[in-house]
């Protein structure tokens, strides 16, 4: 087995890992704490994915640039749209 | 990915995949939005939602879809064609199981009234907005299932085919991009599962 293969098994296993803590953390009874720590662990796996399996880690500079860019925009419509509803009293 | 020379032609194949993802990526949060804010607005009918579906199920599918998504990244990492073919075979087989789960879990939602239009038993609820829950919940994981059965197709296809080495040869670019493509769809469903089987769940 190359080393790749060997990262690839571990990033899995720390991915089911990651699975089997969001069921657990929520089953915890956290409130209004379940859906912040449910969205980081969640973008932690998300991360995990598009590092490792979809090899962003490695990839030139343009296509980092390009899948960031995607995240920017989510960024700036979930910002605005909860700077809404959230703050609505 | 091989050790093939990141030509000017493989990064742009894979450039454009990636910019195709990035609009992707803003059409399935726009849903994941709207869920969050009818959430933030209907706390009581969400959870009631939520309490309605199977956590069993959706984090059986869960774990299926990440190993489906291992199989393909070390499916992608095989230097032997026979070994890549089998598990990129394993791959489509994990996928078809994920949708036969789903599936199964619809047909549940339908015999339960919890199937707006179809099948809806309004007198059954303590909120009426837990109908918005179920609408969002079958538009997101049916747009998902929808993405499945492309990225299913396209994985198929590959294994058919990746069997003659000159097609494979001169075709790395669609197996690699039929990989991020199948992990995007990865990445949405472990947002989905928690959005919709876990948050609220235990409130």
């Amino acid at each position: 087995m190359t080393p790749d293969q060997k990262k690839t098994l571990q990033i899995y296993f720390a991915l089911l890992i990651l699975l089997a803590l969001t069921v657990g953390v929520n089953s915890l009874h956290l409130g209004k704490w379940s859906a912040p720590a449910s969205l980081l662990i969640a973008s932690t796996k998300a991360a995990l994915i598009l590092a490792y399996f979809m090899q962003l880690r490695r990839s030139p500079v343009a296509i980092r640039i390009f899948a960031l860019g995607a995240l920017l925009w989510l960024f700036f419509m979930l910002l605005l749209t909860s700077s809404d509803y959230l703050t609505r009293f | 990915m091989t050790n093939a020379e990141n030509t000017n032609e493989k990064i742009s194949a894979t450039l454009g995949m990636w910019i195709f993802l990035g609009s992707e990526s803003l059409f399935f949060s726009g849903l994941f939005l709207a869920l969050t804010v009818y959430r933030h607005l209907y706390p009581a009918a969400f959870s009631e939602g939520t309490a309605h579906l199977s956590l069993a199920l959706g984090t059986t599918n869960t774990a299926i879809l990440l190993t489906s998504s291992a199989c393909m990244a070390l499916g992608l990492q095989q230097n032997s064609a026979r070994k890549k073919r089998i598990l990129f075979a394993l791959t489509f087989l994990l996928g078809l199981i994920f949708l036969g789960l789903k599936m199964f879990e619809y047909r549940q939602h339908y015999n339960e009234g919890l199937f707006p239009i179809l099948n809806w038993d309004s007198g059954k609820y303590q909120n009426p907005q837990i109908e918005l829950f179920f609408i969002l919940y079958f538009i997101m994981t049916g747009l998902h299932a929808l993405h499945m059965l492309i990225g299913l197709a396209l994985i198929l296809f590959c294994t058919l085919r990746m069997k003659k080495p000159a097609w494979a040869a001169s075709h790395e670019m669609l197996m690699e991009n039929s990989g991020l493509y199948w992990h995007f769809v990865d990445v949405i469903w472990v947002f989905i599962f928690p959005l919709l089987y876990l948050i609220g769940r235990n409130s």
